[in-house]
């Protein structure tokens, strides 16, 4: 979607603040978000591609004025009423920082959705690749010149705004991959070819862009068109 | 009508996180021992030391920076990191010609096992929409200037892959061991947001 999350090229944000950090978290209650985030993907299977797409649903306003894993906390807590875990009358309570009524759920160490559900920690250490095999022949070669398409899907998508219309060259082909804008769905890794490709700065900023400097990104076959 | 309910200001983020997952754990969805072990994961066992060590090693070991330039996540996964949000890693050389810069301007993706999670900055607005189209004002911010004659080269990680910088081995470094080389490498130096000095300047 065409959302205040695709910020590359937007103007007002103003300088760094590159202020020091040594911390992971700077507040606990971060690196509790932060896990949770993992523990929950991995007991509902849920892909990471769904949940970037519920952070990019937040209210435009939101999403500027939260902080990075208040993000995550607003995006979870509309995507667990969304998928029943928790009625809208149990969220308000959690959200005023209180713990709703709820059955006490014991499972049996023997239930199948027990011995299918990963934990957040193994999700971690294993990782999740994002790589499949892909018959199809690439329709673009590495030195083509290639297009980003014009487009504006409400889903979620992977193409920035920056680089639709505007001409690049491929410069490598990193082979099949799960391609989000389905998978962010539920409809299906539907896997697609990769590429990087380049874009040189001035094609996407003007003449003032340094004529030296490009941009470089990964783009799925279904993004681009020959130029 | 003061006491009404729906006006209460929604509390600090810490007590909503904490009542969500005491309610996530009653439901037997999450489990506080598992939240534990990420959060020291993350917190004391994955950082931009690991990030140092690979770049020292293909400072020293041309077979093994060969590897790492052809196949990053194969090259890295001997070292046993934890694999997420590095599942397929492509390492950026600079040189005296190209100065290789990452971000990600949709949302904040970062090479986690090399890296760490990434610095405020980096998952600041920003930074997000402004290393893109005007690198060199980003750069400068940083202290850093490269040349008219060198090419600003940015990667935008909009889909799995995951970008580590190889920084150029600092000069006067030539006597120095991978562990001391390890050391002198920055985390900014990794993401194209620093420049590593001269060995002289920093002892």
């Amino acid at each position: 979607m065409d959302g205040i999350h695709d910020m590359g090229g937007m103007h007002g944000f103003g300088q760094l603040d590159l202020k020091p950090e040594g911390e992971a978290f700077h507040e606990e209650w971060e690196g509790r978000m932060f896990a949770m985030n993992w523990a929950l993907m991995a007991a509902a299977g849920m892909s990471l591609d769904a949940g970037r797409a519920g952070v990019e649903q937040l209210p435009p306003s939101d999403y500027l004025t939260l902080p990075y894993f208040g993000r995550w906390l607003h995006a979870w807590c509309r995507s667990l009423v969304d998928s029943g875990v928790f009625s809208q009358e149990q969220m308000n309570v959690i959200g005023c920082g209180e713990v709703p009524e709820l059955p006490v759920v014991t499972r049996a160490a023997d239930d199948p959705s027990m011995a299918t559900a990963g934990t957040g920690l193994e999700l971690a250490l294993r990782g999740n690749p994002p790589q499949r095999p892909i018959d199809l022949a690439p329709a673009f070669r590495v030195g083509d010149c290639v297009r980003g398409k014009i487009m504006h899907p409400a889903g979620h998508t992977r193409i920035p705004r920056y680089v639709r219309g505007r001409q690049g060259v491929v410069v490598a082909d990193r082979g099949g991959h799960v391609f989000p804008d389905t998978h962010a769905l539920g409809l299906g890794e539907n896997p697609h070819r990769l590429y990087a490709v380049r874009f040189a700065a001035q094609e996407l900023w003007g003449e003032e862009a340094h004529c030296r400097d490009s941009v470089t990104l990964d783009l799925w076959e279904p993004y681009l068109e020959p130029a | 009508m003061s006491h009404d309910h729906h006006h209460r200001v929604p509390p600090d983020p810490a007590l909503r996180v904490k009542a969500l997952e005491t309610a996530l754990t009653q439901l037997g969805l999450i489990d506080t021992a598992d939240l534990d072990a990420i959060v020291d994961l993350y917190q004391n066992k994955v950082g931009p030391r690991n990030g140092a060590r690979i770049v020292a090693r293909a400072w020293v070991d041309p077979e093994f920076k060969s590897r790492l330039l052809q196949n990053g996540t194969s090259a890295i996964a001997e070292y046993g990191f934890p694999a997420l949000q590095g599942e397929d890693i492509v390492v950026l050389e600079n040189t005296p010609g190209v100065h290789n810069l990452v971000v990600c301007t949709l949302c904040s993706c970062y090479p986690w096992p090399v890296l760490g999670l990434p610095p405020t900055w980096y998952k600041s607005a920003a930074y997000r929409s402004r290393a893109v189209s005007e690198p060199r004002e980003v750069l400068r911010e940083f202290g850093i200037e490269p040349g008219a004659e060198v090419e600003v080269r940015v990667w935008d990680s909009t889909a799995e892959t995951r970008y580590l910088v190889l920084p150029m081995r600092p000069a006067g470094s030539e006597a120095l061991d991978e562990i001391a080389l390890a050391e002198l490498v920055t985390r900014d130096s990794m993401i194209g947001t620093d420049v590593l000095p001269p060995v002289a300047e920093t002892t």
